[in-house]
C-alpha cells in the first residue's frame, strides 16, 4: 500500500531534506563526475528536438562557439522532490513532460519496478558511462527524455498499455582547436499510456523500442 | 566486464554501450530469438505496478530468464542476472 503525505508532512520532510543536504554539502544522490577545472568540454545535441545540453543549462539552437545556455532554461530536478522520493514517497511528481504520443506524462518517484527510483537504481551508471563530462546524471537524464518524448524517431505501442520512444543523441567534443562529433547513442524511455507516467528510461546504441 | 542481462521493457534485455560489437552478432540466431521471446512474455505478463499476473508466470518467467543467462554464458557472453522485478 503507498503512503501519501499530508501538506504538513510534506513541508517536515522537505525541511528534514534540506538539513541533510546542508549537512552533507551536497546531494547525497546525485554524483558529480571528476573534471579537472570543472569546465564543460562536451555538449549534447537532440537533433530532433533541437535543444542542447552541456551539463549545467539548455540552449535551443544549435551553437556556432561554445553553447551559451539559457540561464532560465535549466533542466535541473528540484533536489527537495528528490530528495522526498528518498523518503519513499512514492507518488510525488518530479517533472511533468511534454509527449509527442501520450500527451502531458509525469516523472515520478516511483519505486524499484517504475520512475525515478528505478531508473536511478538500475540505470543511473549507464547514464554515467555516456556522459563522463557531464556533472549530475539525472539532470542530463532529465534532459534527455524531455527531448525523446518531444520529437521521437520511433515511437511503438507495447503489451501491457506501454509506449516505447526513441530518438538520436549526439555528443560533441571541443576541447581541441575544431568540434567533433563523438558518438551518436539512442536513449529508450518507456511511458505507460493509461497512467501518462515514465516507467523507465535509459541510453543504448540502438534503440530498444522494436 | 560482465554485461547486465536484465528486463529493461524494451525489445532487447542488455543496455549496450560504448564501442563493443552487438551482443546479437555474437550469438546464435536462436538464442537471440529466445531472448526476444521471453521480453515479449515480460512485457505480456509483468506490470509494473502490479507485478506478474500470477505468481506461477512468476516462477515461470523467472526459471526461464535463469536459463538464458546460462545460454548466455556458453555462447560466450559473460553476464550478470538482476532480478530487480521479483
Amino acid at each position: 500500500m503507498q503512503r501519501k503525505f499530508r501538506p504538513e508532512e510534506k513541508f517536515w520532510l522537505a525541511m528534514g531534506v534540506v538539513a541533510i543536504l546542508v549537512a552533507t554539502g551536497g546531494i547525497a544522490t546525485q554524483s558529480i563526475a571528476s573534471q579537472p577545472n570543472d569546465e564543460p568540454t562536451w555538449f549534447a545535441w537532440a537533433p530532433l528536438a533541437h535543444v542542447g545540453f552541456d551539463g549545467y543549462g539548455v540552449f535551443t539552437e544549435f551553437p556556432k562557439g561554445w553553447p551559451a545556455p539559457q540561464p532560465t532554461a535549466t533542466p535541473n530536478l528540484d533536489p527537495i522532490n528528490v530528495g522526498l522520493c528518498n523518503l519513499g514517497s512514492k507518488d510525488t511528481v518530479l517533472a511533468v513532460l511534454r509527449s509527442k504520443g501520450d500527451g502531458k506524462v509525469r516523472l515520478t518517484c516511483g519505486n524499484a519496478n517504475g520512475g525515478y527510483i528505478h531508473i536511478r537504481s538500475g540505470h543511473q551508471a549507464d547514464w554515467q558511462a555516456t556522459t563522463p563530462a557531464f556533472r549530475l546524471w539525472d539532470d542530463y537524464m532529465f534532459w534527455t527524455v524531455a527531448g525523446v518524448l518531444r520529437a521521437p524517431d520511433v515511437m511503438q505501442v507495447q503489451e501491457n498499455m506501454k509506449r516505447c520512444y526513441s530518438a538520436p543523441i549526439n555528443f560533441y567534443d571541443e576541447t581541441r582547436a575544431k568540434r567533433v562529433l563523438l558518438k551518436t547513442i539512442h536513449p529508450t524511455v518507456i511511458v505507460s499510456i493509461n497512467n501518462k507516467r515514465i516507467v523507465t528510461a535509459y541510453p543504448s546504441n540502438r534503440q530498444s523500442c522494436s | 566486464m560482465p554485461i547486465r542481462f536484465s528486463y529493461n521493457y524494451g525489445s532487447w534485455p542488455f543496455v549496450e554501450l560504448g564501442d563493443l560489437p552487438p551482443i546479437a552478432e555474437s550469438i546464435s540466431d536462436e538464442l537471440a530469438h529466445d531472448l526476444r521471446a521471453w521480453v515479449k512474455k515480460m512485457d505480456k505478463f509483468f506490470d509494473y505496478e502490479t507485478g506478474f499476473a500470477s505468481p506461477e508466470v512468476g516462477q515461470g518467467l523467472n526459471a526461464e530468464y535463469l536459463v538464458l543467462s546460462e545460454r548466455l554464458k556458453a555462447e560466450g557472453v559473460d553476464n550478470v542476472t538482476d532480478l530487480w522485478w521479483s
